[in-house]
């Protein structure tokens, strides 16, 4: 291993490469630079901070693991990480409805926390971007985005909650991602 | 589905939105459709943008350390994909990551002893070579069985043809004997010492040759076939005589020569010859142009006395001379022997 400054890992691809290799130092880098995130992500879906730390240490697990198979042309490393994450959710989630009925909650209450997020002490810029894109997006696009974001509705769910028919869940939630992401390109930074 | 409607549904796969049937439908349409591809990519990344809705919460030190320590728990693999079904179909479904790339995974090899290449060739070497002098040594062993079997049969078949030839040989011998004693029968006289009152058998030699003048023997013409008869002493009309002297071998030897041209018997009385030795008897030759015929064989008995008779043999009719000589006891096709009595012919 050379010591130039310019060898070590840095972007987020770079990282899960090193991972992949067997470097803990990148795998460690890679937890300081997401676990908040995801961490909190996993809060509000597990509405728990105990099963969501569980899970967080689920997900990095299978970082670790799955580390080798990272293809940088599916996708940012963060994209990969919330996959993760959101699936190691909706098992727990499911292995939780066994046991205990968990509320779930109103596409009303989904939107009004995203929004209502804008008082938290700790904001980062890209939070700030994203809630004003979200903003801007149409009521209806809006919702089909986040109840399958966030509760993982599947498209016919989705349409039975807000109900409206299949087709337009499809419809509206292409056009309400692809003016997220006209909105936030410009400023959606790689995870560099 | 066509291109524009697996289109449509990015969104929805962005979000995991997509139920299994539309899904395995859109990633087979993925495989092929790079357009798609990127733009999944791309609306996935911004689906993922939402997560800055929810405010980070971080991780406590001991939630760190325990994450950091877990990835060094015993049994840890670094195999992906195949950790369970639950995440690989999460994997493929979620990022659309290739799961079935183990690049980090350690193959071992068997523990196991391996012969160098060149060990083994040398013991394939070996082992060919043995199969061939096995085969070698059967092939051989039977060519050798089948050599003996010949090698018997040809001494089998050389002692029958030796035993064959023994015979031939002694039936030769028998033949030739046979022949003798024909000859001798027909022409020896009995021993001098046996007196006969007869005609036939009156003592020859000087009071036949006192008494018959020489007389040239001719050829004359003969039909009839005389059976042998004992000589006649008596003076015969018809009767040509030659006298026969004795050589340097028995110069006291005498002997006369009669043949009767009508009867074609010759008479041949013979005195004063030594006694023959043992396997050995006397022969006498009639010389025609030179050219010696084989007479009759006989043997001498008391006081060299001898007396055949026999028929003329047909070739030897015009012989200008008489010879006798002493040969083996069956007779000669040729003189070989000594002569002992010459005359001619008058």
């Amino acid at each position: 291993m050379g010591f130039h400054p310019e060898q070590v890992p840095n972007t987020d691809v770079e990282l899960v490469h090193a991972i992949a290799r067997g470097d803990e130092q990148a795998f460690a880098s890679l937890f300081d630079r997401y676990s908040s995130t995801l961490l909190g992500f996993l809060i509000r879906i597990l509405n728990s901070k105990a099963e969501a730390e569980d899970v967080l240490q689920e997900v990095f697990v299978q970082v670790w693991q799955h580390a080798p198979s990272y293809d940088a042309t599916r996708g940012r490393v963060l994209t990969w990480l919330i996959t993760i994450a959101r699936n190691r959710a909706i098992d727990r989630l499911r292995a939780l409805d066994s046991r205990e009925s968990t509320a779930i909650k109103s596409t009303k209450e989904i939107v009004e926390d995203a929004l209502s997020a804008v008082d938290e002490a700790i904001q980062s810029e890209q939070a700030e971007m994203v809630r004003h894109a979200l903003s801007q997006i149409p009521e209806i696009q809006r919702d089909a985005l986040l109840l399958a974001y966030f509760e993982r509705l599947s498209q016919s769910e989705i349409a039975e909650r807000v109900g409206i028919p299949l087709g337009t869940v499809k419809t509206r939630i292409r056009s309400g991602l692809k003016k997220l992401r006209s909105l936030l390109r410009k400023r959606l930074k790689d995870g560099a | 589905m066509s291109h524009e409607e697996h289109k449509e549904r990015l969104g929805l796969a962005a979000l995991d939105a997509l139920d299994e049937a539309e899904l395995r439908s859109l990633q087979e349409h993925l495989e092929t459709c790079a357009e798609c591809r990127e733009e999944l990519a791309k609306l996935r990344d911004t689906a993922a943008a939402l997560i800055y809705l929810t405010p980070p919460v971080a991780a406590s030190a001991e939630l760190r350390a325990r994450i950091l320590a877990a990835i060094n728990a015993p049994g840890m693999r670094r195999v992906s994909g195949v950790d369970g079904p639950g995440e690989t179909e999460e994997t493929e479904r979620a990022t659309e990551q290739p799961s079935s790339t183990a690049s980090n995974a350690v193959h071992l090899s068997p523990t196991r002893q391996r012969w160098s290449t060149s060990a083994r060739i040398s013991a394939l070497a070996a082992s060919l070579i043995f199969a061939l002098l096995i085969v070698a040594i059967i092939v051989l062993t039977n060519r050798n069985r089948e050599m003996q079997a010949e090698l018997a049969r040809l001494s089998q078949r050389r002692d029958e043809i030796q035993t064959e030839l023994d015979r031939l040989r002694e039936r030769n011998n028998e033949l030739q004997t046979e022949i003798a004693r024909f000859s001798n029968r027909e022409n020896v006289l009995q021993p001098e010492s046996e007196r006969l009152p007869d005609r036939n058998n009156e003592p020859q030699g000087e009071t036949a040759r006192q008494q018959e003048p020489r007389v040239p023997v001719v050829e004359e013409p003969t039909g009839t076939e005389t059976p042998v008869t004992p000589p006649s002493a008596t003076p015969d009309p018809d009767a040509r005589i030659a006298e026969l002297a004795g050589t340097d071998n028995a110069p006291q030897a005498r002997a006369r020569l009669s043949y009767n041209s009508r009867s074609g018997v010759v008479t041949l009385s013979v005195s004063e010859l030594p006694p023959a030795p043992v396997g050995k008897a006397y022969q006498l030759w009639y010389l025609v142009k030179g050219r010696p015929i084989p007479g009759g064989v006989f043997v001498t008995g008391s006081g060299g006395r001898a007396t055949m008779s026999g028929q003329l043999p047909s070739d030897a009719r015009g012989a200008s001379a008489f010879v006798v000589t002493l040969e083996d006891r069956s007779g000669a096709s040729k003189p070989t022997g000594p002569k002992y009595l010459l005359g001619k012919a008058s």
